[in-house]
Protein backbone atom coordinates (compact mmCIF):
# COMPACT_ATOMS: atom_id res chain seq x y z
CA UNK A 1 0.00 0.00 0.00
CA UNK A 2 1.33 3.53 -0.89
CA UNK A 3 1.85 6.25 1.54
CA UNK A 4 -0.04 9.02 2.06
CA UNK A 5 1.97 11.89 0.22
CA UNK A 6 1.75 15.21 1.69
CA UNK A 7 -0.41 16.92 -0.63
CA UNK A 8 -3.14 14.23 0.32
CA UNK A 9 -2.65 15.11 3.92
CA UNK A 10 -3.18 18.82 2.80
CA UNK A 11 -6.44 18.11 1.26
CA UNK A 12 -7.68 16.35 3.81
CA UNK A 13 -6.63 18.68 6.02
CA UNK A 14 -8.55 21.21 3.73
CA UNK A 15 -11.97 19.25 3.20
CA UNK A 16 -12.13 19.22 7.69
CA UNK A 17 -11.28 22.22 8.15
CA UNK A 18 -13.94 23.50 5.46
CA UNK A 19 -16.69 21.19 7.49
CA UNK A 20 -15.29 22.60 10.40
CA UNK A 21 -16.19 26.26 8.91
CA UNK A 22 -20.10 25.04 7.85
CA UNK A 23 -20.36 23.15 11.52
CA UNK A 24 -19.45 26.13 13.65
CA UNK A 25 -20.78 29.05 11.70
CA UNK A 26 -24.15 27.36 11.15
CA UNK A 27 -24.75 26.76 15.06
CA UNK A 28 -23.10 30.26 15.28
CA UNK A 29 -25.98 31.75 12.66
CA UNK A 30 -28.78 29.77 14.81
CA UNK A 31 -27.58 30.88 17.65
CA UNK A 32 -27.97 34.24 16.65
CA UNK A 33 -31.75 34.34 15.38
CA UNK A 34 -32.82 31.63 18.42
CA UNK A 35 -32.28 34.33 20.81
CA UNK A 36 -35.50 33.79 22.21
CA UNK A 37 -36.51 36.29 24.94
CA UNK A 38 -32.56 37.97 25.23
CA UNK A 39 -32.45 41.47 23.48
CA UNK A 40 -29.79 42.03 20.77
CA UNK A 41 -26.63 43.88 22.28
CA UNK A 42 -26.63 47.31 21.17
CA UNK A 43 -24.18 48.43 18.89
CA UNK A 44 -22.17 52.04 18.39
CA UNK A 45 -24.43 52.07 14.93
CA UNK A 46 -28.30 52.15 16.74
CA UNK A 47 -30.35 55.28 17.01
CA UNK A 48 -32.13 55.99 20.04
CA UNK A 49 -36.00 55.47 18.53
CA UNK A 50 -34.45 51.62 16.66
CA UNK A 51 -33.03 50.86 20.21
CA UNK A 52 -36.81 52.21 21.76
CA UNK A 53 -38.57 49.92 18.81
CA UNK A 54 -35.83 46.90 19.31
CA UNK A 55 -36.37 46.75 23.17
CA UNK A 56 -40.08 47.98 23.09
CA UNK A 57 -39.66 50.98 25.23
CA UNK A 58 -40.64 54.50 24.46
CA UNK A 59 -38.11 56.31 23.11
CA UNK A 60 -38.49 59.77 25.26
CA UNK A 61 -37.48 57.72 28.25
CA UNK A 62 -34.06 56.89 26.63
CA UNK A 63 -33.49 60.16 25.37
CA UNK A 64 -34.09 61.67 28.86
CA UNK A 65 -31.54 59.13 30.10
CA UNK A 66 -29.18 60.41 27.61
CA UNK A 67 -30.30 63.93 28.85
CA UNK A 68 -31.36 64.56 25.12
CA UNK A 69 -34.73 66.56 24.24
CA UNK A 70 -37.25 63.02 23.62
CA UNK A 71 -37.40 64.15 20.07
CA UNK A 72 -38.30 61.23 17.25
CA UNK A 73 -36.94 62.45 14.63
CA UNK A 74 -33.31 62.33 16.25
CA UNK A 75 -32.27 59.69 14.13
CA UNK A 76 -28.21 60.37 14.85
CA UNK A 77 -26.68 56.77 15.82
CA UNK A 78 -25.50 56.69 19.61
CA UNK A 79 -21.48 56.73 18.57
CA UNK A 80 -22.19 60.06 17.24
CA UNK A 81 -24.19 61.50 20.49
CA UNK A 82 -21.35 59.67 22.42
CA UNK A 83 -19.04 61.47 20.74
CA UNK A 84 -20.88 65.42 20.85
CA UNK A 85 -21.67 64.31 24.79
CA UNK A 86 -17.88 63.90 24.94
CA UNK A 87 -17.71 60.32 26.28
CA UNK A 88 -16.91 57.07 25.24
CA UNK A 89 -19.89 55.14 23.43
CA UNK A 90 -19.46 52.09 25.95
CA UNK A 91 -20.73 54.68 28.53
CA UNK A 92 -23.85 55.58 26.79
CA UNK A 93 -24.45 51.90 25.59
CA UNK A 94 -24.43 51.37 29.72
CA UNK A 95 -26.52 53.87 30.22
CA UNK A 96 -28.95 52.79 28.01
CA UNK A 97 -29.20 48.97 28.97
CA UNK A 98 -30.38 50.45 32.87
CA UNK A 99 -32.85 52.20 31.34
CA UNK A 100 -34.25 49.99 29.12
CA UNK A 101 -34.30 47.22 32.20
CA UNK A 102 -36.08 50.41 34.15
CA UNK A 103 -38.69 50.14 32.07
CA UNK A 104 -39.31 46.90 30.32
CA UNK A 105 -39.18 44.45 33.16
CA UNK A 106 -39.46 41.24 30.09
CA UNK A 107 -36.37 42.28 28.64
CA UNK A 108 -33.20 40.39 29.25
CA UNK A 109 -30.13 41.75 28.45
CA UNK A 110 -27.94 39.74 26.27
CA UNK A 111 -24.73 40.12 28.28
CA UNK A 112 -24.66 38.99 32.33
CA UNK A 113 -22.28 42.10 33.58
CA UNK A 114 -25.19 44.24 32.68
CA UNK A 115 -26.81 44.47 36.62
CA UNK A 116 -30.90 44.51 36.71
CA UNK A 117 -31.89 47.46 38.93
CA UNK A 118 -33.26 45.84 41.74
CA UNK A 119 -29.58 44.14 41.60
CA UNK A 120 -27.90 47.24 41.92
CA UNK A 121 -29.46 48.81 45.32
CA UNK A 122 -27.37 48.74 48.76
CA UNK B 1 -16.13 49.97 14.81
CA UNK B 2 -16.12 47.29 12.24
CA UNK B 3 -16.54 47.82 8.35
CA UNK B 4 -20.56 47.00 9.13
CA UNK B 5 -20.88 49.70 12.19
CA UNK B 6 -18.93 52.63 9.75
CA UNK B 7 -21.71 51.68 7.11
CA UNK B 8 -24.96 51.64 9.24
CA UNK B 9 -23.63 54.73 10.85
CA UNK B 10 -23.28 56.21 7.92
CA UNK B 11 -26.59 55.26 6.82
CA UNK B 12 -28.29 56.75 9.88
CA UNK B 13 -26.55 60.08 9.24
CA UNK B 14 -26.95 60.52 5.53
CA UNK B 15 -29.87 58.38 4.40
CA UNK B 16 -30.14 57.25 0.93
CA UNK B 17 -27.02 58.82 -0.54
CA UNK B 18 -25.13 56.37 1.17
CA UNK B 19 -27.98 53.52 -0.01
CA UNK B 20 -27.46 54.70 -3.42
CA UNK B 21 -23.30 55.36 -3.42
CA UNK B 22 -23.06 52.03 -1.72
CA UNK B 23 -25.40 50.19 -4.68
CA UNK B 24 -23.55 51.64 -7.27
CA UNK B 25 -19.85 50.74 -5.96
CA UNK B 26 -21.35 47.42 -5.09
CA UNK B 27 -22.64 46.83 -8.84
CA UNK B 28 -19.42 47.81 -10.17
CA UNK B 29 -17.75 45.28 -8.43
CA UNK B 30 -15.70 47.00 -5.20
CA UNK B 31 -17.27 44.91 -2.07
CA UNK B 32 -19.48 46.43 -0.34
CA UNK B 33 -21.75 44.57 2.00
CA UNK B 34 -24.73 46.20 0.64
CA UNK B 35 -27.25 43.59 2.05
CA UNK B 36 -26.94 44.95 5.13
CA UNK B 37 -27.95 48.50 4.48
CA UNK B 38 -30.91 47.45 2.72
CA UNK B 39 -31.89 45.45 5.73
CA UNK B 40 -31.28 48.35 7.45
CA UNK B 41 -33.36 50.64 5.65
CA UNK B 42 -36.26 47.90 5.86
CA UNK B 43 -36.20 48.21 9.56
CA UNK B 44 -36.23 52.11 9.21
CA UNK B 45 -39.15 51.76 6.80
CA UNK B 46 -40.79 49.39 9.18
CA UNK B 47 -39.90 52.40 11.84
CA UNK B 48 -41.05 55.40 9.95
CA UNK B 49 -37.77 56.85 9.52
CA UNK B 50 -37.49 56.11 5.59
CA UNK B 51 -39.97 56.06 3.04
CA UNK B 52 -40.18 52.67 1.48
CA UNK B 53 -40.53 54.01 -2.27
CA UNK B 54 -37.71 56.18 -2.11
CA UNK B 55 -35.54 53.38 -0.15
CA UNK B 56 -36.56 51.00 -3.49
CA UNK B 57 -35.99 53.06 -6.30
CA UNK B 58 -32.48 54.88 -5.34
CA UNK B 59 -31.50 51.45 -4.25
CA UNK B 60 -32.69 49.65 -7.21
CA UNK B 61 -31.10 53.05 -9.42
CA UNK B 62 -27.75 52.78 -8.25
CA UNK B 63 -27.34 48.98 -8.57
CA UNK B 64 -28.62 49.58 -12.05
CA UNK B 65 -26.33 52.44 -12.80
CA UNK B 66 -23.62 50.31 -11.29
CA UNK B 67 -24.29 47.20 -13.61
CA UNK B 68 -24.12 49.46 -16.75
CA UNK B 69 -20.97 50.93 -16.06
CA UNK B 70 -19.77 47.36 -15.48
CA UNK B 71 -21.14 46.50 -19.24
CA UNK B 72 -19.81 49.72 -20.40
CA UNK B 73 -16.36 49.17 -19.48
CA UNK B 74 -16.81 45.55 -21.17
CA UNK B 75 -18.48 47.44 -24.53
CA UNK B 76 -15.99 50.10 -24.79
CA UNK B 77 -12.78 49.11 -22.78
CA UNK B 78 -13.00 45.39 -24.49
CA UNK B 79 -10.40 42.85 -23.08
CA UNK B 80 -7.39 44.65 -22.84
CA UNK B 81 -8.91 46.90 -20.34
CA UNK B 82 -10.61 43.96 -18.36
CA UNK B 83 -7.63 42.44 -18.44
CA UNK B 84 -6.05 45.65 -16.30
CA UNK B 85 -8.52 45.62 -13.81
CA UNK B 86 -8.52 41.51 -13.45
CA UNK B 87 -7.33 41.90 -10.21
CA UNK B 88 -10.04 44.65 -8.74
CA UNK B 89 -13.11 42.02 -9.54
CA UNK B 90 -11.34 38.69 -9.02
CA UNK B 91 -8.88 37.27 -11.75
CA UNK B 92 -9.21 36.91 -15.22
CA UNK B 93 -10.56 32.99 -15.34
CA UNK B 94 -13.15 34.58 -13.59
CA UNK B 95 -14.20 36.67 -15.98
CA UNK B 96 -13.70 34.11 -18.14
CA UNK B 97 -15.94 32.14 -16.63
CA UNK B 98 -18.92 34.43 -16.05
CA UNK B 99 -18.01 34.96 -19.94
CA UNK B 100 -19.05 31.54 -20.47
CA UNK B 101 -21.83 31.33 -18.21
CA UNK B 102 -23.08 34.55 -20.10
CA UNK B 103 -22.94 32.96 -23.56
CA UNK B 104 -24.64 29.93 -22.08
CA UNK B 105 -27.33 31.11 -20.29
CA UNK B 106 -27.69 35.06 -22.05
CA UNK B 107 -30.65 36.48 -20.01
CA UNK B 108 -30.65 34.16 -17.35
CA UNK B 109 -27.01 34.41 -16.36
CA UNK B 110 -27.55 37.77 -15.85
CA UNK B 111 -30.54 37.73 -13.89
CA UNK B 112 -29.59 34.89 -11.37
CA UNK B 113 -26.59 37.06 -11.36
CA UNK B 114 -28.30 40.13 -9.52
CA UNK B 115 -29.77 38.15 -6.73
CA UNK B 116 -28.74 34.49 -6.41
CA UNK B 117 -24.50 34.15 -7.81
CA UNK B 118 -24.05 38.00 -7.08
CA UNK B 119 -20.12 36.59 -6.62
CA UNK B 120 -20.49 36.99 -10.57
CA UNK B 121 -22.80 40.27 -10.91
CA UNK B 122 -19.75 42.75 -12.34
CA UNK B 123 -17.51 39.95 -13.89
CA UNK B 124 -20.93 39.15 -15.64
CA UNK B 125 -21.27 42.89 -16.55
CA UNK B 126 -17.89 43.51 -17.92
CA UNK B 127 -18.29 39.98 -19.89
CA UNK B 128 -21.88 40.97 -21.58
CA UNK B 129 -20.38 43.90 -23.16
CA UNK B 130 -17.03 41.86 -24.43
CA UNK B 131 -19.51 39.85 -25.85
CA UNK B 132 -22.05 42.67 -27.57
CA UNK B 133 -24.76 41.04 -25.50
CA UNK B 134 -28.04 43.35 -27.17
CA UNK B 135 -28.15 46.08 -24.62
CA UNK B 136 -31.90 46.53 -24.57
CA UNK B 137 -31.86 42.49 -23.23
CA UNK B 138 -29.26 43.22 -20.71
CA UNK B 139 -30.88 45.89 -19.31
CA UNK B 140 -34.18 44.41 -18.87
CA UNK B 141 -32.89 41.45 -17.16
CA UNK B 142 -30.72 43.92 -15.13
CA UNK B 143 -33.54 45.85 -14.03
CA UNK B 144 -35.50 42.53 -13.43
CA UNK B 145 -33.03 41.03 -11.37
CA UNK B 146 -31.95 44.18 -9.54
CA UNK B 147 -35.65 44.91 -7.91
CA UNK B 148 -35.88 41.45 -6.57
CA UNK B 149 -32.49 41.62 -4.73
CA UNK B 150 -33.41 44.83 -3.28
CA UNK B 151 -37.21 44.01 -2.70
CA UNK B 152 -35.95 41.08 -1.32
CA UNK B 153 -33.54 41.94 1.86
CA UNK B 154 -35.89 45.59 2.43
CA UNK B 155 -38.28 43.18 2.98
CA UNK B 156 -36.59 41.14 5.24
CA UNK B 157 -35.49 44.38 7.52
CA UNK B 158 -39.04 45.00 7.69
CA UNK B 159 -40.34 41.76 9.20
CA UNK B 160 -37.13 41.83 11.46
CA UNK B 161 -37.31 45.23 11.68
CA UNK B 162 -36.43 44.76 15.63
CA UNK B 163 -33.43 42.56 15.02
CA UNK B 164 -31.55 43.98 12.64
CA UNK B 165 -28.10 42.99 14.34
CA UNK B 166 -29.42 39.68 14.81
CA UNK B 167 -29.82 39.26 10.87
CA UNK B 168 -26.57 40.83 10.13
CA UNK B 169 -25.09 38.62 12.45
CA UNK B 170 -26.47 35.43 10.59
CA UNK B 171 -25.70 37.36 6.95
CA UNK B 172 -21.94 36.93 8.14
CA UNK B 173 -22.20 33.52 9.68
CA UNK B 174 -24.29 32.22 6.27
CA UNK B 175 -21.51 33.88 4.51
CA UNK B 176 -18.69 31.47 6.35
CA UNK B 177 -21.02 28.59 5.87
CA UNK B 178 -21.33 29.45 1.96
CA UNK B 179 -17.37 29.55 1.97
CA UNK B 180 -16.94 26.49 3.93
CA UNK B 181 -19.47 24.80 1.43
CA UNK B 182 -16.94 25.46 -1.82
CA UNK B 183 -14.07 24.61 0.25
CA UNK B 184 -15.80 21.30 1.38
CA UNK B 185 -16.95 20.40 -2.08
CA UNK B 186 -13.48 21.99 -4.03
CA UNK B 187 -11.42 19.78 -1.17
CA UNK B 188 -13.75 16.53 -1.75
CA UNK B 189 -13.57 16.67 -4.61
CA UNK B 190 -9.99 17.07 -5.22
CA UNK B 191 -9.48 14.39 -2.64
CA UNK B 192 -11.82 11.73 -4.48
CA UNK B 193 -10.11 11.83 -7.41
CA UNK B 194 -6.58 11.51 -6.02
CA UNK B 195 -7.99 8.22 -3.42
CA UNK B 196 -9.35 7.13 -6.60
CA UNK B 197 -6.54 7.40 -8.50
CA UNK B 198 -4.24 5.92 -5.84
CA UNK B 199 -6.79 2.80 -6.11
CA UNK B 200 -6.62 2.25 -9.22
CA UNK B 201 -3.10 2.61 -9.56
CA UNK B 202 -3.04 -0.48 -6.77
CA UNK B 203 -5.00 -2.61 -8.26
CA UNK B 204 -3.03 -2.36 -11.47
CA UNK B 205 -0.13 -3.20 -8.95
CA UNK B 206 -1.79 -6.33 -8.14
CA UNK B 207 -3.00 -7.24 -11.38
CA UNK B 208 0.36 -7.01 -12.76
CA UNK B 209 2.00 -8.80 -9.85
CA UNK B 210 -1.31 -11.52 -10.50
CA UNK B 211 0.09 -12.19 -14.00
CA UNK B 212 3.63 -12.71 -12.58
CA UNK B 213 3.18 -14.39 -9.93
CA UNK B 214 6.85 -16.12 -10.01
CA UNK B 215 8.70 -13.09 -10.92
CA UNK B 216 9.20 -11.87 -6.66
CA UNK B 217 10.54 -15.59 -5.86
CA UNK B 218 12.95 -15.70 -8.57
Amino acid sequence: MERPRLSLIILALGFIISLALVVIFTIRGLHAVSRGPVGEPIRPWMSVPYIAHSYRVPPRVLFQALGLPGDRRDWRPIATIAREQNRPVQDVIQILYRTVLENNPAFIPPTPAIPRPSETAP
Amino acid sequence: MSLNDQLLVALSMYGLPVLFGASVINSIGIPIPDAILLIAAGSYIQIGDMNQWWVLGVSILGAVIGDQIGYAIGYWGGRPLVARLGRLIGSQKRVSDAEALARRWGGFGIFFSRWLLTQLEAAINLASGIAEYPYGRFLLWDITGEILWVAAYVIIGRIFSDRVQDVIQLLVNLFWVEVGLVGAVIFGWILFRNLRGRQRREAAGEEEQADFPGEKGL
